[in-house]
């Protein structure tokens, strides 16, 4: 007897894998990190079984779809086919994939239901190395040294400025009048990951190219660039609720885009084109969205703005909180210590996130600030400092954020955080800080790299390649046709 | 400024940026010659910047405050208007702040969009007690701002920015100031007066230029320099020749100074008059972005005020 079996078979396969790994960090590896991801693996197969009868009397064949999950459990479908000869005769047939099938697969998964158990947790890095987050000192130190210094720009006798990274951010939590922090243990689906690194990879693609495009002039005016910081406007994108609002001055791309401009509109705004988010007239540093009040250009302007959105919502009863950013230049402006007041004093739900990225333009934070402990300046209004390069510290601390702010009232947060390019396309640079500190902030504390490191257990062939290249692709595409997109309308 | 620090030992030049030498490239070198106690960067607060400037200036200093754009002054709007203008007025002489210096980079440079184009003399020149200077080019930028560091009187120094790269002249290096409130009269002629400021004055000169061409008209082209108080002998003397007057600014139109001018020249000149003063300015919306060659009075539209100035 002649037994000929085809098995056609398509395969999404739901497997769980629990790997534990290390985390190797660049400077040291200290943490590790569990991660178990949930793939999904669908078999389906068409099996054709032909039998012969050895004593000739005929063919029969049986075709049977099986897909899988089948009612009956497999070896009972086997024996079924054996059944199904019509022949009369008994015949064994035995499907070749379907045994490599069932020899390969230890276990099998209900395609359809979630994975088992809780979703993956990651624990977020801590006991990293700690600066002394003392600026009196240091700004001290660095007037010494400076007012020794020989050399023609000053800053370059700082010890501070030297290619040891004066930055690393704090890794943990640091509260300023605060009972509970939020938790270092957080859930990160696969789902979330990637979309967390595509977002993360799109703006960094997005605000490059804007910067190519001002190089050539095709973007006039003014550009501030927001690589480096993505992890702050990813990360607390995903920390909000569709009742929350934001504010935020003029390095606002990352969040135009997050609020969901497409990369398109927001290149026809830089370029001034009717297509654009503000049509046109605004440019870089006014876009605005729903719920989103921009995009503004006067330093610390947004933060009182802020905190009467902020009474808005608590007027309407909306369960809204508004987070108004500013960043560490702003936060020596009056009028955010005015907002601080008044939100304090009339219990305002408003955050107040300063966006620590180490440098008001031209000037670092220890030369521009008295207390560099952004999240301390609100005084009476506690604050929490976050790991500004960490998403999903980021990410964490915003979901704990708006809760407390809708129970108890403002809230500071400050994010410390960096920047690659200068102040805006104007700044060269060069004159306040060396190349040296770029690059190393750049390989230590990316944030995206650091949210690949976490999604590591992603498939090889499916993380890396496939991103990259849909990200490149959709920025190049959405990045040409604005030139020929029109002038806004006078309207 | 290198000269008023040489020459006044209490001078201090201060403001976001300035130690490296300032966005506009203005206070280079500075530091290094006369020190980090007289030319220092102050954190991100305009209206910080002004007070300290005013306190200083009380105490016997003399101080130059720059404000990194004039779109940013409006924070220090309080101080200026209220504290540096009135301080002598308000303490019967025996307190002043007239060491003072304000700088500001101001009006529109190609790009620069809402809020590093505006152009704020109007405002300002409403407040009495503070002078408002404006220079036209590189000679008179350097005779000016040392006749107002020297200026016994609060002074607001609005830097055309557009001028910072455009203009070239050959300045003298020598220490030399320029009467603060007298207007100039800086082309002669008999049919028809345009006067303007700053960067306007070589817009005017083109318009006067192309009209002499085409229409044969000669025009008499007066750079007000000080704002406020302005020149009114000069003026006035020179629209009583003319009889017909053309005012340009890029502020917007609505109580710009081309406001406070044409009702200042009606009240002298009434009589003298063969034509209503026109107003070529910026248009009553803020500065646009992409739009701005239709918003600034370049020299088609003044051209365009005299002839029809001419043809009234």
């Amino acid at each position: 007897m002649v037994l000929v079996c085809v098995c056609v078979r398509e395969r999404e396969r739901e497997i769980e894998r629990e790997r534990e790994r290390d985390h190797v960090m660049m400077v040291q590896s200290l943490t590790k990190h569990t991660l178990s991801v949930c793939e999904r693996e669908r078999e389906r197969w068409v099996c054709v079984c032909v039998c012969v009868c050895v004593e000739g009397r005929g063919m029969a064949a049986a075709v049977v779809v099986a897909t899988h999950p089948s009612p009956l459990p497999a070896f009972l479908f086997l024996s079924l086919r054996v059944w199904l000869c019509v022949c009369g005769c008994v015949c064994v047939c035995v499907c070749v994939c379907e045994v490599v099938l069932l020899v390969m697969n230890g276990r099998r998964y209900e395609c359809g239901q979630p994975a088992a158990g809780p979703q993956p947790r990651i624990r977020l890095g801590h006991g990293f190395f700690h600066r002394e987050r003392d600026s009196e000192a240091q700004g001290r130190q660095c007037q010494e040294m400076r007012a020794r210094c020989e050399r023609p720009n000053g800053f370059r006798c700082c010890p501070y400025y030297t290619s040891t990274t004066p930055f690393a951010p704090d890794r943990e939590y640091k509260g300023h009048k605060l009972d509970s922090l939020p938790s270092t243990e957080v859930e990160l689906t696969k789902e979330d990951a990637f979309k967390y690194y595509k977002d993360a990879a799109t703006i960094r693609r997005m605000e490059t190219r804007a910067g190519e495009s001002y190089r050539n002039k095709q973007i006039r005016g003014f550009c501030h660039l927001y690589s480096g910081q993505e992890a702050v406007c990813v990360g607390m994108t995903a920390g909000f609720r569709p009742e929350d609002s934001i504010i935020t001055a003029y390095r606002c791309h990352g969040w135009a885009y997050m609020w969901g401009w497409s990369v398109k509109s927001i290149l026809a705004e830089l370029y001034g084109n009717s297509a654009g988010a503000s049509k046109g007239k605004g440019g870089s540093m006014h876009i605005y969205g729903e719920k989103f009040f921009g995009g503004n250009g006067i330093v610390g302007a947004q933060v009182p703005v802020g905190a009467g959105v902020a009474l808005a919502h608590q007027y309407l009863k909306d369960n809204g909180v508004n987070f108004a950013f500013y960043g560490d230049g702003a936060s020596n402006q009056g009028q955010v210590f005015e907002a601080y007041n008044i939100a304090k004093l009339w219990k305002l739900p408003v955050v107040f996130v300063c966006e620590n990225n180490k440098y008001g333009m031209g000037t670092s934070v220890q030369r521009s600030s008295a207390s560099t402990l952004y999240y301390t300046r609100g005084d009476y209004i506690p604050g929490l400092l976050v790991d500004g390069q960490d998403l999903l510290a980021v990410r964490e601390a915003t979901r704990w954020a708006t809760d407390y702010a809708r129970e108890n009232g403002p809230l500071v947060l400050e994010m410390e955080t960096y920047r690659y390019s200068g102040h805006s396309m104007s700044d060269p640079d060069t004159t306040y800080r060396t190349r040296d500190d770029i690059k190393k902030m750049r390989t230590d504390f990316d944030p995206i790299t650091m949210m690949k490191h976490r999604m590591i257990e992603a498939p090889k062939r499916r993380s890396r390649p496939l991103i990259r290249r849909f990200v490149i692709q959709s920025t190049l595409r959405l990045t040409r046709p604005s030139r020929r997109l029109p002038h806004p309308s006078p309207t | 400024m290198d000269l008023a620090l040489t020459r006044d030992a209490n001078a201090c030049i201060f403001g976001e940026d300035v130690a490296f030498g300032g966005v506009f490239r203005c206070s280079v070198g500075l530091r290094e010659k006369h020190g980090a106690h007289r030319v220092f960067n102050t954190p991100l607060s305009e209206q910080g910047i002004a007070g300290f400037a005013i306190g200083l200036a009380s105490n016997g200093c003399t101080a130059v405050a720059e404000i990194q754009f004039a779109d940013y002054i409006f924070p220090a709007f309080d101080q200026i208007v209220n504290e540096a203008a009135k301080y002598r007025f308000r303490s019967g002489g025996q307190f002043d702040c007239g060491k003072l210096t304000f700088r500001a980079p101001y009006g529109c440079v190609g790009h620069g969009g809402l809020y590093h184009s505006q152009s704020p003399e109007a405002q300002f020149a409403h407040c009495p007690g503070i002078k408002v200077v404006i220079p036209r080019g590189p000679v008179q930028a350097k005779g000016l701002l040392l006749a107002a560091i020297e200026h016994p009187d609060p002074v607001l120094f609005l830097e055309p920015k557009f001028m910072y790269r455009a203009a070239v002249e050959d300045v003298p290096a020598d220490y030399y100031t320029l009467p603060l409130d007298k207007a100039e009269v800086v082309q002669e002629g008999s049919d028809i007066t345009l006067i303007g400021y700053g960067s306007q004055l070589q817009i005017l000169k083109a318009a006067a230029k192309r009209a002499h061409a085409e229409l044969g008209v000669s025009c008499e082209v007066i750079d007000l320099r000080t704002i406020n108080p302005f020149d009114e002998e000069t003026i006035a003397a020179s629209v009583i020749k003319t009889g017909r007057c053309v005012v340009a600014h890029e502020a917007p139109l609505t109580a710009g100074m081309g406001a406070e001018l044409s009702s200042t020249i009606q009240e002298l000149c009434f009589l003298h008059l063969e034509a209503p003063v026109k107003r070529v300015c910026g248009w009553d919306t803020p500065f646009p972005l992409v739009y701005e060659p239709y918003y600034v009075p370049d020299t088609n539209r003044c051209f365009e005020a005299i002839k029809e100035t001419i043809n009234y």
